[in-house]
C-alpha cells in the first residue's frame, strides 16, 4: 500500500513538473548557435546605429536563450553598457567603435560574477535570436554614465555575489542588469553610496515580476547555483533591460529606444 | 525500501525542477560563456577582418578633459564632430584571440 502511495505521489510530481517544464518552453534547451557571419553583421549594425545617433553611451540588451523559453515579461537575458571608444588592436592599429562594460556570471563558480570589457561581436556571440535592444540615454545622462565609467566607479558598484534573480532593491546579490541600474543611478544621483542607491531604486524603479511558482523557486534555489531567492520577500522582482528602459522613459531620460534585428535596414 | 523510494522521488523532483528553473533562470541568466563562444565564432567568420583587441584595449573617447589626454588628438577629433555620425571601423573586434591566431 505504501509502495502504491509513493508511486502515485511520484506520478503526480513528475506530471506536474513535466507540464511546468513544457509550459515554460516549447523548445528544449539547445546549444545550436547562430551563424557567426550573421552575429558579426548584427554587432556591426548595432555599432553603426549607435554611431549614427552620435551616442557616446548606449545600454544594450541581448537574447541569450530561446525566446520561447523566456518567462513572461522577460525579453532580453543580458544587459550591459556600451561606450564609444578608440580600440587598440594587436596589430598596432586603432579602430573606433563601442566597448561593452559587462558583469558576467562566473561559469566556474556560478554564485560569483566578474566585470569584463568586451566588444559587440563578443557580446552577441552565443545569442539565440538575432535581435538587439539599444537604449540611447539622453545626452546629459550619457555624459554622466561616461564619467562613472571613466572614473572606474562601476567597479566600486560591483557586488560579486551573484544571483540570476537578484533583487535590485537590496545589496545581498547582484546580476548584470542590477549592476547596470546601479551605474545609471550612480550617474544620475552622482553617488556611489550603495545604500543610497538602493533607497533610490526602491522609491523610483519598477522591477519586473518573475512569474515562476513558489515551490519551484524554493527547491530550485537549493539545487541551482547562482539562482538563490534569499534576497526576496513577497514575490520575485528583478531588474531587466525592459524595466530599465521603462524607468528612464518615465523620467524623460531617453533619447531613443531601438529594437534591432538583422533584417532592419 | 521506503527510504529508497523517498530518495528516488526527491531526486526526480529535483531533476525536474532543475530543468524547469534552468529554463526560467536562463531566461534571465547572464551567460558567462560569451567570450568562449566568440572565440569559436570568430574562427568561423567568413566576412570582414577580425582583429583582436590588445593591452589597454579601449579608451572612451573625449567626454571630459580627463580623457582627452588619454585618447590623443585622433580621438578628440572623432569626438568633436558633434553633428555628424561617429565613425565606426569595419573590422570585427574581439577580445579573445581566434583559434587560427593562436597557432
Amino acid at each position: 500500500m505504501k509502495k502504491l502511495i509513493y508511486i502515485l505521489i511520484f506520478n503526480f510530481l513528475f506530471t506536474y513538473f513535466s507540464v511546468a517544464v513544457s509550459a515554460d518552453s516549447s523548445a528544449a534547451i539547445t546549444n545550436t548557435y547562430l551563424n557567426p557571419d550573421d552575429i558579426a553583421q548584427l554587432a556591426k549594425k548595432v555599432e553603426r546605429v549607435a554611431a549614427q545617433n552620435q551616442a557616446k553611451v548606449i545600454i544594450l540588451g541581448r537574447v541569450g536563450r530561446d525566446p520561447a523559453s523566456l518567462p513572461r515579461g522577460i525579453h532580453y537575458t543580458h544587459t550591459a553598457i556600451g561606450v564609444y571608444s578608440m580600440i587598440s588592436t594587436e596589430d598596432g592599429g586603432q579602430s573606433p567603435g563601442y566597448a561593452i562594460y559587462n558583469l558576467y556570471q562566473d561559469s566556474d563558480d556560478p554564485d560569483k560574477s566578474y566585470l569584463a570589457v568586451d566588444f559587440p561581436f563578443d557580446f552577441f556571440s552565443g545569442v539565440q535570436s538575432l535581435k538587439a535592444g539599444i537604449i540611447i540615454p539622453d545626452r546629459k545622462l550619457q555624459e554622466r554614465i561616461l564619467e562613472v565609467i571613466i572614473n572606474k566607479e562601476n567597479e566600486l558598484l560591483h557586488n560579486p555575489r551573484y544571483s540570476v534573480m537578484a533583487n535590485p532593491n537590496n545589496t545581498k546579490f547582484q546580476n548584470c542588469t542590477e549592476h547596470t541600474l546601479d551605474i545609471i543611478n550612480a550617474a544620475i544621483y552622482q553617488t556611489t553610496d550603495i545604500e543610497k542607491l538602493k533607497k533610490i531604486s526602491t522609491e523610483h524603479f519598477e522591477p519586473q515580476t518573475v512569474h515562476i511558482s513558489g515551490l519551484k523557486l524554493v527547491i530550485g534555489s537549493i539545487f541551482i547555483e547562482g539562482a538563490t531567492t534569499r534576497d526576496h520577500t513577497n514575490g520575485i522582482k528583478t531588474a531587466t533591460y525592459m524595466t530599465i528602459g521603462n524607468y528612464l522613459d518615465k523620467f524623460g531620460l531617453i533619447e531613443k529606444r531601438i529594437e534591432l534585428t538583422l533584417d532592419d535596414v | 525500501m521506503k527510504r529508497h523510494n523517498t530518495y528516488l522521488i526527491s531526486a526526480l523532483m529535483g531533476l525536474s525542477l532543475m530543468t524547469s528553473m534552468a529554463h526560467a533562470g536562463e531566461g534571465i541568466r547572464h551567460s558567462g560563456q560569451s567570450l568562449e563562444h566568440s572565440a569559436q565564432a570568430a574562427g568561423h567568420l567568413s566576412v570582414g577582418t577580425v582583429k583582436t583587441a590588445s593591452g589597454v584595449i579601449a579608451i572612451p573617447l573625449k567626454a571630459t578633459g580627463k580623457v582627452g589626454e588619454l585618447s590623443g588628438q585622433a580621438g578628440d577629433d572623432l569626438w568633436d564632430y558633434a553633428n555628424e555620425p561617429f565613425e565606426v571601423g569595419d573590422e570585427v573586434i574581439t577580445k579573445t584571440p581566434t583559434p587560427d591566431q593562436m597557432i
